[in-house]
């Protein structure tokens, strides 16, 4: 099956090994993996600042990048939201319904795994043990709950329970530059949960949550690596 | 700089509030604020899940959403329709437009009925119209009633949650409050400052001559007035005084009276995890002939204070809002920062979607912005308003707005975005990112690296995009 | 079906802290509830709660009701309310009482203990039908009652009896 890679702007520039991990682990599933280099962003910070023809820009643009693929995959459960379920809400009449199209065809690294490939297993084998953040936007948006799990489950990844794992960690895209003073001690009562469980590390399926804790974690000196599930799964590939 | 404490004050009119990151810093300078926030959240949040874990409540949801749904999409008819009802019941009905107006109707009611000594029930309604002020100012001593109402009532403070609106005073702080009332040294104990309220307020209850409550519910077809109440100081402020007036936000009507068995159930489920309160009181007119006690007079005055408007509007959803609550325990936001950082009335994502749109603050506009749209509070949600996404949209209604702040928004992202849907300009971007990333020094210069550095370290530079990557490793050809 | 009602009321009556009698002698529980001493007990002017006042009175109590001249200026110091109800909620342990001339509103709060005696007849299951049993035209005043009064103002901790009454007994059939 060939697939589309959304690989996000963020991991692009901030964090281009977990594209990488994408890459293989959608290729250990048995997908011949497309990257088409004309893609960007899907808008998401415009969209949040409440400058929708702007954004309505980039879901032109994605569409136009990514509109022939019979799949897309991201790593990032929030860039997904904004292309599944807020694109369509940008345009009226054939655009939208062009857009929702797009939005149904566009799917999470980890639920495209799971749910639509039904390859919960890729032969990755992993024994340190990490706990889980579900990220809110792929929770609440996609209702994306089990697949990360599951993935982690068949690699033998041994999942410590997070206290209050549904709570947001702060990161809020815009909202971490904008409001500094309530991110962080957002991010510091996850970070606390998270050094609760007595493991070293917090995986998530989105960057910008990783990005944000891992920059609070440095900051406070914490023992805990911050790592995007596809990088503790391909890191445990033959 | 605001302290807590100042924050938690009533502001005199036309005095200027704080800035948002003052407000804030001021709630995380709080230990004591901060204790207290965690421990009402947790209470709440475990006592919902328990109480809505029971089979059958996902139905219940779907019928009071839709109850609340169509009730909002009729508002007009329902409202004419309790009107009529309650007049039948022998209730004198007022309309007023808006907040002030609300108040100087009750006020005007007050002295016609020659009140000088009114009792409260809780109401956030009377908190939006500043009614206790208007009162004071007209010569009638006015008594908050609910035990939390009356706690901060004799600290001059403002609720910061809108079902526990003490939450922020400690048993320590209560003891002084109660001393000063009381003129001597009362026991730091629970049991005695509970028992101490309740005489005191006793006393108040068999003197007053006015009774003044909001409502959760107005039916249209019965005309009842519904009021949801644990301590029982509602059926008090509602059967003892001469007169009794009740505030009633225009959204607060449902069409039928047998739409309570569900909305009953789902509001008090919501707001405190409980099957049902105390009490319920579902009041049908005044007292009749014959009958001991009851007002001999009962007014409900309908305020519109902006709703109506809503209608129609992409906002309107925000309509079927019951003031359950449970937005407010499930946001991480309001659990960092409290209510009073809200500035307004009515605090959390219920109150950061209200206040820009009842227009009740200037300031409040800033309050949409203030959210990480974890969407926390649409999923606990019980008539399904979809709150983050409403902030999304208020977010979009500002970012149109002429302040200098949105203009400069505004250019940026329309350069941004017009730079993004171009691979090139994006690829360029992308190399003067990482060009600053790999100079910090350079990095902290741009505004949006040193909010990013405000408790946070930058991110490590990575070695190349992975774009670089792909097109050396991967690409054909 | 009334004792499975029944049980049902009992014990949710009990996880809101409220006291249930199942089978009980009404009077009898009236009797231990005010004690040896004389006291004031309020009893509404109710056939169901008749042999209840007729016992306080042999006792030695004073009873007030209704009907008689004063009853709203005394039932403030009454140590004790004695009320029928409309219908009680199996579901929840809830009363519902219904307002009239013979059943004044404050007779269940404000004595700081209030005993309410449920016939057979009035147990029903749920809070829908309890509202179906509303009478017609509706009384100026509907009250559900569940447990007794209750705040967490203080230190988010339960306390019981502010305002309201501190004790709710329900003789049931």
């Amino acid at each position: 099956m060939l697939v589309a890679l959304f690989v996000t702007c963020l991991v692009d520039q901030l964090a281009p090994a977990t594209g990488r991990s994408a890459v293989r682990l959608l290729e250990a599933a048995g997908c011949e993996v497309a990257f088409p280099e004309a893609q960007t962003c899907c808008g998401q910070p415009a969209f949040n600042s409440g400058y929708r023809r702007d954004a309505l820009r980039l879901a032109r643009h994605f569409a136009s990048v990514f509109g022939d693929y019979e799949a897309i995959v991201a790593p990032s459960g929030s860039c997904v939201a904004m292309v599944r379920r807020y694109f369509p809400t940008l345009a009226d009449g054939d655009e939208r319904a062009r857009l929702e199209a797009i939005g149904q065809k566009t799917y999470e690294l980890t639920e495209f795994l799971v749910d639509v490939l039904g390859r919960p297993d890729l032969g990755a084998r992993a024994d340190e043990p990490v706990t889980y953040h579900p990220s809110c936007h792929l929770l609440r948006e996609l209702g994306v709950r089990d697949a990360p799990r599951r993935l982690l489950d068949a690699a033998g990844v041994p999942v410590v329970e997070l206290a209050d794992a549904e709570r947001c960690c702060g990161f809020g895209g815009t909202f971490s530059v904008l409001h500094p003073e309530i991110a962080v001690p957002m991010a510091d009562a996850k970070l606390d949960q998270a050094m609760a469980t007595g493991t070293r590390t917090l995986t998530a399926c989105d960057t910008g949550c990783l990005l944000h804790l891992a920059a609070r974690a440095q900051r406070r000196g914490l023992d805990l690596e911050l790592r995007h599930v596809a990088d503790v799964l391909a890191g445990g590939l033959a | 700089m605001t302290t807590a404490d100042e924050l938690a004050r009533h502001r005199p009119r036309g005095a200027p509030l704080p800035p948002l990151r003052d407000r804030v810093q001021a709630t995380l300078d709080s230990v004591e604020l901060r204790g207290a926030l965690g421990a009402v959240a947790h209470r709440f949040n475990e006592a919902r899940r328990v109480a809505l874990a029971e089979p059958g409540m996902a139905e219940v949801k779907a019928r009071g959403t839709r109850i609340r749904a169509d009730g909002v999409a009729a508002l007009r008819e329902n409202l004419d329709a309790a009107t009529a009802s309650l007049r039948q019941l022998g209730v004198h009905v007022h309309h007023a437009a808006t907040g002030p107006e609300a108040a100087r109707v009750i006020a005007d009611l007050a002295r016609e009925a020659g009140a000088r000594r009114a009792v409260k029930s809780k109401s956030m309604a009377t908190e939006e119209i500043h009614l206790n002020e208007e009162l004071e100012r007209r010569g009638v001593e006015v008594f908050e009633t609910d035990l939390g109402e009356w706690i901060i009532q004799q600290a001059h403070e403002r609720p910061s949650h809108i079902i526990v609106p003490a939450i922020h005073k400690t048993r320590p702080q209560i003891t002084r409050l109660f001393s000063d009332v009381a003129g001597h040294e009362l026991p730091d104990e629970r049991e005695e400052l509970c028992a101490f309220a309740q005489q005191r307020l006793r006393e108040v209850f068999l003197t007053a001559d006015l009774g003044i409550s909001g409502a959760n519910f107005v039916c249209a077809d019965t005309g009842t007035i519904v009021l949801v109440t644990n301590e029982g100081n509602g059926r008090l402020t509602t059967s003892l005084p001469r007169v009794h007036i009740a505030l009633v936000p225009v959204d607060k009507v449902l069409a039928r009276f047998a739409d309570l068995g569900t909305m009953l159930p789902l509001l008090i489920r919501h707001a405190t995890g409980q099957k049902l309160t105390s009490y319920v009181s579902m009041i049908h007119g005044p007292r009749r002939a014959g009958e001991l006690d009851g007002p001999e007079e009962l007014h409900v005055v309908f305020l519109d204070g902006g709703r109506k408007a809503l209608l129609g509007s992409p906002f309107e959803d925000m309509l079927r809002c019951i003031r359950c609550g449970a937005c407010l325990n499930v946001c991480p936001v309001y659990g960092t920062i409290g209510g009073h950082a809200y500035g307004g009335v009515y605090p959390g994502p219920m109150g950061a979607v209200l206040t820009p749109l009842l227009g009740e603050l200037e300031e409040g506009t800033e309050l949409p912005g203030a959210s990480s749209l974890c969407g926390a509070c649409a999923e606990v949600c019980p008539v399904g308003i979809p709150l983050h996404d409403l902030l999304l949209e208020l977010r979009a209604a500002l970012a149109g707005r002429r302040t200098s702040g949105s203009r400069r928004r505004k250019a940026f992202f329309g350069l941004w975005s017009r730079a993004w849907a171009r691979p090139s300009l994006y690829g360029a971007s992308a190399r003067v990112a990482a060009f600053a990333a790999r100079h910090p020094c350079l990095a902290r210069r741009l505004p949006v690296a040193r909010a990013w550095c405000e408790g946070r370290a930058l991110p490590p530079a990575p070695p190349e995009p992975f774009r670089t990557w792909w097109r050396r490793e991967r690409a054909d050809g | 079906m009334a004792d499975d009602l029944a049980r049902r009321f009992a014990a949710e009556l009990s996880a809101v802290d409220g006291t249930p009698h199942p089978g009980a002698d009404a009077s009898a529980v009236a009797l231990e509830l005010v004690g040896p001493e004389p006291a004031l007990v309020a009893i509404e002017d109710d056939p169901t709660v008749e042999p209840v006042a007729l016992a306080l009175t042999n006792a030695g109590h004073e009873v007030v009701r209704p009907s008689e001249t004063g009853y709203r200026e005394r039932l403030a110091s009454a140590a004790l309310g004695v009320t029928g109800c409309t219908a009680a909620i199996a579901d929840t342990g809830t009363l519902m009482l219904t307002a009239d001339r013979a059943h004044p509103r404050a007779t269940s709060l404000l004595p700081r203990s209030h005993l309410a005696v449920v016939r057979p007849a009035n147990l029903v299951s749920s809070l829908d039908e309890a509202l179906r049993r509303i009478p017609d035209p509706a009384p100026s005043a509907v009250t559900l009652v569940t447990g007794p009064s209750r705040s967490a103002d203080i230190e988010q901790i339960l306390t019981l009896g502010v305002h309201g009454p501190a004790h709710v007994h329900v003789v049931l059939p």
